[in-house]
C-alpha cells in the first residue's frame, strides 16, 4: 500500500494527500529513512521495530544502517557515506540496490 | 461472611481494551472503507495508529478506573470503608545456649516453615515487637511478635517451633508460645462492591421490606450466619423459665412477654419433664408472662427451668394464612445453634426501632432435622467410580447443610438430581431418593422428596451414593 509523503503535501491539482507508490524507489528510501529515526521500544506494538539512536557515535552508522535494513528485506544496502557540516550537523547518504 | 450470599454490584467498567486490540479494531474498520489497507511497521501510518492506540488504552484504563473510584468515594463519604489487611500476632518464647543474659532486639524475625506435597517452603515470618532482655542465671524469655507483613497466616498450632532468621546469636531455639490473632487479608473489589451494595440498600431511616431487613441483617450482625425473613409470618418464640402442673393444669412463665390469647394453640419443646412438652391450647393468660393449657397428669411443683421453649404451634407452618403486621426472622450461627438471647434481645430492639409503625418483629431459632439421600448414577468411563460417588454425596451433603440450605420448602429430588449431574464423571443420574431419618415435626416424606412443613427448617443431608 501506499504510504504518506512526509512532509505532509496536498495536490494542487486533486486537494489529495500526497502519497508514495509503494515498491518505487522513494518508498524503499522512505521506509530507510523511517527505520533509522525509530529508537528500539519506541512503537508501542511493534517494539522490536527500530535501531539504537546513532547520533553521537559516528563509528557506529553503518551498523545502525545495517540494522535498519533488516526491516526491509526487499532492498540491500550498498554503500554508506557521512559528511560532517560546518554548522556541526552531519548528512548521512545511503545506497541501496533493489532486488 | 453473612449468608445470603449477596452479588449485586454491576461492574461498571465498559471493556479494558489493550493497545493491540484497539490497534487491530482501528485496521479493521480502515479496511471495512480501504479493502487494501495494510500498515507497513516503519511507515507513518503505522507509526500514527500505534500511537493513537497507545493514547486511547491509557484513556480507556483511566475511564474505567473511574466507576469504582467514584464508588468507593461514594461509600467513604458514607463511613463505609473497606476492611484492611491486619497482621498476625502472638508471643514467642526464646530459649539462649548460655546463662550469661543476652538482649534479643526488637525486630529480631523468626519464621514459621511449612513445606507442602512438592517439597515447596512457604516461610511465615514474625518480628518481635520489643527488646527482649534474658538476665544472667536465666536461659528462656517470652516476647510479644508481629508478622511482618499483614496477611492472613495459618491457624498455627501452639507451641511450634520457629526458625531463626536474623543472625542472632545465642538462639538455642525460638517456640510459637500464643498466637493472639492470624490477621486477615485484604478484601478484593468485588467482595468489597458486594459488601458496599449490600450496606446501601440497608440505609433507610424506617425497614419497610423483608429484603431490607435481610440486607440489614446482614450487614449489622455478622455472627447471625444463617437467616431468613419471613415477612406476613408470627412465631411468638420464648423461653420458658417457671414450670407448675397443679390439679391438672400447667402454668408456664415465659423469659419475656408471651403475647398469646386463650385459644391460641403453642407447641412447648425441650423442657427437661418430658411431661410439658407437647402442642396445647392456651385456656388462660393470667399475666403478661403466664400462660396456662390443661394437662391431665400428678402435680408437678412449681420449679425454675434451665432449658425448654414455647412457640406458637401454627405460626412457621407454611400452610398458615398470612399473619398482616408481622415479620419473622428464623436465624442461626454458621454451626447451626441458636443465637444468644442476649443477641437476639439486641436485634429484637433494633429491629423494632426501625420498622414501620405497627409492625411486630419476631425471632426464632432454626431447626434441624435429619434427611437421608439414596443417589444411584451412572459413572463416565476413566473416571473412578468411589471418587465421583463421594464427590456427589458431597456435593449433596453440602447444599443439604446449614451454610448450603437454599431456605426452599422442599427437598427436591430433581433439584438433587441436578446437583450430582453437575458433578464431574457423572454420566447420568439414573435414581434419587429421599426420606426423613427419624421422626420430626418440621416436615414429611413424599414420594421421592421431602416436604418441609414449617418455615425456619433446616435439612441436614447423609448422601449414599451407588454406581449402577
Amino acid at each position: 500500500m501506499n504510504t504518506i509523503r512526509m512532509p505532509i503535501r496536498f495536490s494542487k491539482q486533486t486537494f489529495e494527500m500526497e502519497t508514495i507508490d509503494e515498491n518505487s524507489d522513494e518508498y524503499y528510501a522512505t521506509l530507510v529513512a523511517n527505520a533509522i529515526q525509530i529508537e528500539s521500544k519506541e512503537l508501542p506494538i511493534s517494539t522490536y521495530f527500530g535501531v539504537i539512536d546513532p547520533v553521537f557515535d559516528e563509528r557506529q552508522t553503518n551498523r545502525t544502517i545495517s540494522d535498519a535494513s533488516r526491516y526491509i528485506p526487499e532492498i540491500t544496502i550498498r554503500k554508506v557515506t557521512t559528511n560532517l557540516n560546518d554548522d556541526g550537523t552531519r548528512n548521512i547518504s545511503v545506497s541501496f540496490e533493489r532486488g | 461472611m453473612a449468608s445470603p450470599n449477596f452479588s449485586q454490584y454491576i461492574n461498571l467498567t465498559v471493556s479494558d481494551l489493550n493497545v493491540v486490540d484497539i490497534y487491530d479494531d482501528s485496521v479493521e474498520y480502515a479496511q471495512t472503507n480501504l479493502p487494501e489497507f495494510n500498515p507497513r511497521v516503519g511507515t507513518i501510518e503505522n507509526a500514527i495508529l500505534e500511537a493513537t492506540a497507545y493514547q486511547t488504552n491509557n484513556i480507556v484504563t483511566s475511564i474505567n478506573r473511574l466507576p469504582d473510584g467514584l464508588m468507593e468515594g461514594v461509600l467513604s463519604l458514607m463511613g463505609f470503608s473497606r476492611i484492611e489487611a491486619t497482621q498476625a500476632s502472638g508471643t514467642v518464647t526464646i530459649e539462649l545456649i548460655i546463662n550469661t543474659g543476652s538482649t534479643i532486639l526488637s525486630g529480631t524475625t523468626f519464621s514459621f516453615d511449612v513445606y507442602d506435597a512438592e517439597g515447596v517452603l512457604t516461610q511465615y515470618l514474625f518480628e518481635t515487637d520489643e527488646d527482649l532482655t534474658i538476665a544472667s542465671g536465666s536461659t528462656t524469655g517470652t516476647v510479644s511478635v508481629t508478622a511482618s507483613e499483614a496477611s492472613q497466616y495459618p491457624d498455627i498450632p501452639v507451641p511450634s517451633a520457629l526458625t531463626v532468621v536474623s543472625s542472632t546469636p545465642f538462639i538455642l531455639n525460638a517456640t510459637l508460645a500464643t498466637l493472639s490473632t492470624v490477621g486477615q487479608d485484604t478484601e478484593t473489589d468485588a467482595e468489597y462492591f458486594n459488601r458496599g451494595v449490600t450496606y446501601l440498600s440497608s440505609l433507610s431511616s424506617a425497614i419497610t421490606t423483608a429484603s431490607q431487613m435481610t440486607s440489614y441483617i446482614a450487614v449489622n450482625y455478622p455472627t447471625v450466619s444463617k437467616f431468613k425473613v419471613y415477612d406476613l409470618t408470627e412465631v411468638l418464640e420464648n423461653y420458658v423459665t417457671n414450670a407448675v402442673l397443679s390439679t391438672n393444669v400447667v402454668t408456664l412463665t415465659t423469659a419475656s412477654a408471651h403475647g398469646y390469647e386463650t385459644g391460641d394453640s403453642v407447641t412447648v419443646r425441650d423442657m427437661a419433664n418430658a411431661v410439658y412438652n407437647g402442642t396445647y391450647t392456651v385456656t388462660g393468660t393470667p399475666t403478661t408472662t403466664t400462660f396456662t393449657y390443661a394437662k391431665t397428669n400428678t402435680n408437678i411443683t412449681s420449679a425454675a427451668v434451665a432449658a425448654g421453649s414455647v412457640v406458637l404451634a401454627t405460626g412457621m407452618l407454611f400452610s398458615t394464612a398470612d399473619s398482616g403486621g408481622n415479620v419473622t426472622v428464623s436465624m442461626c450461627d454458621s454451626a447451626g445453634d441458636p443465637i444468644s438471647d442476649e443477641q437476639k434481645t439486641i436485634i429484637k430492639a433494633d429491629l423494632s426501632s426501625r420498622v414501620v409503625a405497627g409492625l411486630n418483629i419476631n425471632l426464632q431459632d432454626t431447626n434441624t432435622f435429619n434427611v437421608d439421600v439414596v443417589v444411584s448414577i451412572a459413572v463416565e468411563p476413566n473416571y473412578s467410580t468411589s471418587v465421583v460417588g463421594t464427590a456427589v454425596s458431597d456435593a449433596i451433603e453440602s447444599y443439604l447443610s446449614v451454610t448450603g440450605w437454599d431456605w426452599a420448602e422442599s427437598v427436591d429430588a430433581r433439584y438433587l438430581t441436578t446437583i450430582a449431574s453437575k458433578v464431574t464423571g457423572v454420566k447420568y443420574v439414573d435414581s434419587v431418593d429421599a426420606t426423613l431419618n427419624g421422626a420430626t415435626v418440621f416436615a414429611s416424606n413424599d414420594s421421592l422428596n421431602v416436604t418441609i412443613l414449617e418455615k425456619g427448617a433446616i435439612p441436614i443431608g447423609s448422601c449414599t451414593t451407588t454406581a449402577v
